[in-house]
């Protein structure tokens, strides 16, 4: 399990918001480097809060995270940060600031290296930011946009804007917490093809939520099923089913 | 059958009760308000007598008159710009989603209350008897009762901000002060130039009547007018006040619409 290589590990981690009834018990999973991994489970089983775990936004209540094989166990703010700088994450939905530009919310993803105040907007800050960001934007496909309201933009379109954002944080791995539960089940399709591409081409992990078990395993390699009684199941993505599936987290 | 709501609904006897109440109390106010039909009664022909007076009106003084309406007006906009650049820190010191420390919170909100509660003309008295008499006092009352205005609105707008694009710049490391800037101020915008106008709006009203106490512009003008019976003289004043509240009023309304299309 202790392999050197890990992005992120759950060692035994217990989780959720008090120790009476805790979400998640005794779950185990690891980030490979250039791995697509999904984590899958019912309602309930804690998939959100496992998220904001390993991202050290809630406590753990037992067990360990580990980024980049340091444990967040006892770690100072800042010392956090420093270990979160190479995770983006891109949530659900409302993530980008609606009233400015398309350019300007892919730019905030330098914050994870500089609070210069020119990151602020896309008009004051530095021609290479500029430069980097739209790059970032066509690998999206968003190129064409990028002087838009961010705000006006469709749900698909916030996504892969939020995408563009979190490469311009030049992760190591990005985290997706139900990144396609908002969209219609074409464009969520789209923009799950936008992060598997991610993975194969530029070699960045994934670790993502989904309760839909065919994205699942068609865009992983690595699937860990939360159980409703507690725990965690990893299984390879080509050798599992939706029906195996299923039947694990329904245990 | 299910049973039927009684007649009186939802309200109970208790209601009745604070009902007669709130009627005992009112009835209590006017015992000391003066009330009198007999002072009405003879009152309104003396109104009638005066407003006959005012017209027509006159435009012997219209120069100097002028000039006191334009002081008006411009104390009204230094003060509201001055108490608008300044409630803007006010506002971040108390709202929740920018000041995590309850302590300051409470500190920046007792001010503002503190200048909201005060009455204008109270404000002004005192920056008379501290700064001395004319526009300079005016103005800074003014100042203090934008403050008064627009720190707790603004406030309440940057508390309005979606909270989900601060959790997500928060995660990438921004500091306060970034994601103020780059988020929370953007997306309140609107809020807080609609906030604006209104209060430049309620300075131009409130300026009008500083020049009671002592504190500059017109309203100085429109007092020494009464006080020496030359009402053709006074009815000029209120006529340029009203056209100058009616500008404002007008040009806001044109403005705020064009905000809310941003």
């Amino acid at each position: 399990m202790n392999k050197p290589d890990w992005i992120i590990e759950v060692r035994d981690l217990t989780t959720g918001y008090s120790p009476e009834v805790p979400l998640l018990k005794n779950g185990n999973l690891g980030l490979g480097a250039k791995q697509a991994h999904a984590i899958v489970g019912a309602n309930g089983t804690g998939k959100s809060t496992l998220m904001k775990t390993m991202l050290a936004f809630v406590e753990p209540l037992g067990g360990d995270v580990l980024l980049f094989n340091e444990s967040l166990h006892g770690k100072s703010r800042s010392k956090v940060n420093h270990l979160r700088k190479n995770i983006a994450v891109v949530w659900q939905k409302h993530n980008l600031v609606p009233r400015m530009s398309v350019l300007s919310n892919v730019i905030h993803g330098a914050f994870s290296r500089t609070n210069n105040p020119r990151v602020w907007f896309q008009g004051t800050a530095p021609e290479a930011m500029r430069k980097e960001a739209m790059d970032c934007l066509d690998r999206v496909g968003m190129g064409h946009h990028a002087s838009r309201a961010a705000g006006r933009l469709s749900g698909g379109e916030s996504q892969r804007v939020a995408i563009a954002r979190a490469l311009m944080q030049r992760p190591k791995a990005i985290l997706a917490d139900e990144p396609v539960a908002s969209l219609d089940p074409k464009v969520g399709k789209e923009v799950m093809d936008l992060f598997y591409d991610l993975v194969e081409s530029e070699g960045i992990s994934l670790l993502y939520t989904s309760h839909n078990l065919e994205h699942a395993i068609e865009y992983s390699h690595c699937i860990t099923a939360l159980k409703k009684s507690g725990g965690t199941f990893e299984v390879a993505s080509d050798q599992t089913s939706v029906k195996e599936l299923h039947e694990i987290y329904n245990e | 059958m299910n049973e039927l709501p009684s007649r009186t609904g939802f309200l109970g006897s208790k209601d009745v009760l604070y009902g007669l109440i709130a009627i005992l109390v009112i009835a209590w106010g006017t015992t000391g308000s003066g009330l009198s039909w007999e002072e009405a009664r003879e009152g309104i022909p003396y109104m009638g007598s005066l407003v006959m007076e005012m017209i027509p009106p006159s435009f012997e003084r219209i120069e100097p008159v002028s000039k006191a309406i334009l002081e008006t007006f411009q104390i009204a906009l230094t003060g509201a710009g001055l108490g608008i650049f300044l409630s803007i820190f006010l506002a971040v010191l108390s709202a929740k989603n920018m000041t995590k420390y309850k302590s300051i919170r409470f500190f920046a909100r007792g001010i503002v209350s503190f200048f909201r509660t005060i009455p204008d003309l109270v404000w002004a008295i005192f920056f008379v008897s501290t700064v001395g008499l004319g526009p300079f006092a005016g103005t800074l009352t003014i100042m203090i009762d934008t403050l008064g205005f627009c720190g707790r609105f603004f406030a309440e707008a940057f508390e309005e901000v979606e909270q989900e694009p601060i959790n997500a710049l928060e995660a990438m490391g921004a500091n306060p002060l970034s994601i103020f800037f780059a988020n929370v101020f953007p997306a309140s915008f609107p809020s807080l130039i609609n906030t604006s106008l209104f209060s430049v709006e309620k300075a131009v009203r409130s300026s009008v009547v500083l020049g009671l106490v002592g504190a500059g512009g017109i309203g100085i003008e429109l007092k020494v007018a009464m006080d020496m019976f030359q009402y053709s003289e006074a009815s000029t004043i209120i006529l340029l006040i009203f056209v100058m509240v009616l500008a404002v009023e007008q040009l806001n309304m044109r403005l705020r619409r064009k905000v809310m299309s941003i």
